[in-house]
């Protein structure tokens, strides 16, 4: 059991390794990207920061909050991105039959198909995050700490949900976009201020399209520490990361190598 | 103990069917019908350890398919396979430890890394120590002289170079069996007789059992001991090379060379290609007729000086295999 987890890490480590040397092999760009994101970003919070010279509050939500989100989201999907930029790109691997390669090595498929990639830009994710949280919170070890372990915890349940998107192409064929709009979606609700939604729509938002769990709930356990939200965060995280496993393996029964045929019958 | 033991295996592949027109792709959700493809129909053949075997066909026979069955990557339809004593879509991880391939239309290797990079990542993913890759790649990459550009990204590579990498790449962890799905597509005449040298080295030095796919009849020509030919999913010559250049085809092509000329040539059971001063050509067909006969006729009209005869080429044979409809000639080749 720990042999096999100390296996694991090393696996994961040595494809990130990898990655990020792919990544060096295009120095010019992989910097300009990373300045992009960073700005990118920024930019967003400027807006924010613009709203928020009109008024006070947002609903019980301050610029600070805002702040924190911000650091909270962009850290969750700098985690998805960086660890399983796999995530991604899954159902396009499904339709194209590129999971063949990962089928024919003796690795987890599903692991080994999220570790395969790492986008680059997303180190100006992560670097915008670090410094955004270093701005709010007076930065105690402690606090960065839970920080990490919420990011962390955030990307985890951003790659489950984009697993469970992709890996409708195993039944529905071709639906890499729906399966884009679906993570696009996670992410831009992840970016608002919990606040302004209705009752209804936060339902939406802790169920449906986890927005909820990357990063209001998070926001709310670095401003407002209970045991039991850090409790309920882990268990989701974990849980939809179980779930999402289960439905790629279970799809995976279906894969053809390129199964998405798609014969047009003319009579 | 044979190390692939196949019975049976078939695979139908369901495509959806849609209809033109957005009504067509409305209905195609809804209420989807599908159109069945056999790509391979119950076949079975058995492969003994250290055989060296063409699995050959047309375009869309089925051999792509049947070696994603045999390596675990797709669930058949039905049938049985064992290779190495393990079902291969049962016990895909474990049995990937024992094999490999390489499937020339696609690259296992990172295009931007070095191959040197992905070797170290496959050492790992394979769970090779340390001590043991490091031995194993000296002794890969002087077998396949792959130190002149080990360290140059991938994407720089000529297409010989990739494809010695990515078959020196499946044989890092020492597999007994390996799949080789098209190795010399694309290459040169120079680079196929190179990766030729290097699958018969492999096959001797290293006793692994090879099955390999090419529409080179080269490949199977000068590596290949026993030829299997699919057509349509189904298998419909399993037999040696040997019998098949000597014994198949049984047209011959004879040349002869007149000493003096013989304008009023005449031979019954033969065809006659091309008849001049110098010489004669003709075509006999050994199953009806006896070359001594021929040769007799030949030699009491003409004065001969020369004579040569010709086998067809591997190629003409291949071609003819797959010219004939199904169920015919096969009889007396299967052993
Ligand atoms: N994933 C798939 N979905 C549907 N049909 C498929 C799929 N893969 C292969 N087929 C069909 O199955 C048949 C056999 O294909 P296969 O790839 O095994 O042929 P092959 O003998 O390898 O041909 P080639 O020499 O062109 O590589 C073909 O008719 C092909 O169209
Ligand atoms: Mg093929």
């Amino acid at each position: 059991m720990f042999t096999e987890a100390k296996r694991a890490v090393r696996f994961v480590f040595q494809y990130f390794s990898a990655n990020l040397q792919s990544a060096m092999e295009y120095r010019g760009a992989f910097l300009s990207q990373v300045v992009f994101m960073f700005i990118n970003n920024l930019m967003l919070l400027f807006f924010w920061w613009v709203l928020f010279t009109q008024i006070e509050t947002l609903n019980g939500w301050s610029f600070e909050h805002v702040m924190l989100l911000y650091a909270v989201a962009s850290g969750a999907y700098a985690c998805q991105a960086l660890l399983f930029g796999g995530s991604f790109t899954l159902s396009r691997a499904i339709a194209e039959g590129r999971l063949d390669f990962y089928l024919a090595l003796p690795k987890p498929v599903l692991l080994h198909v999220l570790i395969s990639r790492s986008a680059a830009s997303a180190w100006g994710d992560l670097v915008f995050s670090l410094a955004i949280f270093a701005l709010t919170a007076a930065p105690s070890p402690g606090l960065l700490l839970a920080f990490l372990i919420l990011i962390f915890a955030g990307g985890v349940v951003m790659t489950s949900f984009a697993v469970l998107a992709n890996s409708l192409s195993f039944w529905l064929g071709q639906s890499e976009q729906l399966a884009d709009e679906l993570i696009e979606a996670l992410l831009t609700f992840s970016l608002y201020p919990e606040g302004i939604f209705s009752a209804a729509t936060r339902f939406v938002l802790y169920t449906v399209i986890p927005a909820g769990f990357v990063s209001y709930l998070p926001v709310r356990i670095l401003t407002d520490f209970t045991l039991v939200h850090v409790v309920l965060m882990i268990l989701f995280a974990l849980g939809l990361a179980l779930l999402a496993r289960l439905v790629f393996y279970l799809g995976l029964k279906r894969y053809e190598s390129g199964n998405l045929v798609v014969i047009n019958a003319t009579e | 103990m044979a190390v692939i033991d196949v019975n049976g295996l078939s695979k139908v592949f369901r495509a959806k069917t849609k209809e033109p027109g957005l009504r067509g792709s409305v209905r195609a959700l809804l209420r989807p019908t599908y159109t069945e493809l056999g790509a391979v129909k119950g076949i079975s053949f058995a492969v003994e350890a250290g055989e060296l075997l063409a699995f050959i066909g047309r375009n869309g026979a089925g051999k792509s398919t049947t070696i994603k069955m045999l390596t675990g990557i797709l669930n058949p339809t039905a049938g049985t396979a064992q290779v190495l004593g393990l079902v291969p879509w049962e016990s895909r991880r474990q049995l990937a430890y024992t094999i490999g391939s390489v499937f020339g239309q696609k690259s296992q290797l990172w295009y931007h890394l070095p191959a040197l990079d992905s070797f170290r990542l496959l050492g790992s993913i394979y769970e090779i120590p340390h001590r043991d890759l490091a031995k194993r790649l000296d002794a890969v990459v002087e077998l396949f002289e792959l130190a002149e550009f080990i360290k140059t990204p991938v994407r720089k590579l000529s297409l010989g170079q990739r494809m010695r990498c990515e078959i020196a790449a499946s044989i890092l962890h020492r597999p007994q069996v390996i799949f080789l799905d098209e190795p010399t597509i694309g290459l040169d005449v120079v680079a196929k007789l190179k990766i030729r040298e290097l699958i018969k080295r492999l096959n001797e030095e290293e006793n692994t059992t090879i099955f390999l796919t090419s529409h080179d009849a080269g490949d199977i020509e000068q590596l290949c001991k026993r030829v299997i030919v699919i057509n349509h999913g189904e298998i419909i010559l399993d037999t040696s090379t040997s019998y098949l250049r000597h014994n198949y085809l049984t047209t011959r092509i004879v040349n002869v060379k007149f000493a003096e000329p013989c304008p009023g040539l005449r031979l019954s059971n033969a065809e006659i290609l091309k008849h001049t001063e110098k010489g004669v050509k003709f075509r006999i067909n050994t199953r009806s007729t006896s070359i001594e006969d021929v040769l007799g006729e030949l030699f009491a009209q003409a004065d001969t000086a020369d004579i040569s005869v010709e086998e067809p080429a591997m190629e003409e044979v291949i071609r003819d295999i797959y010219r004939r409809p199904a169920g015919e000639g096969e009889q007396d080749a299967v052993s």
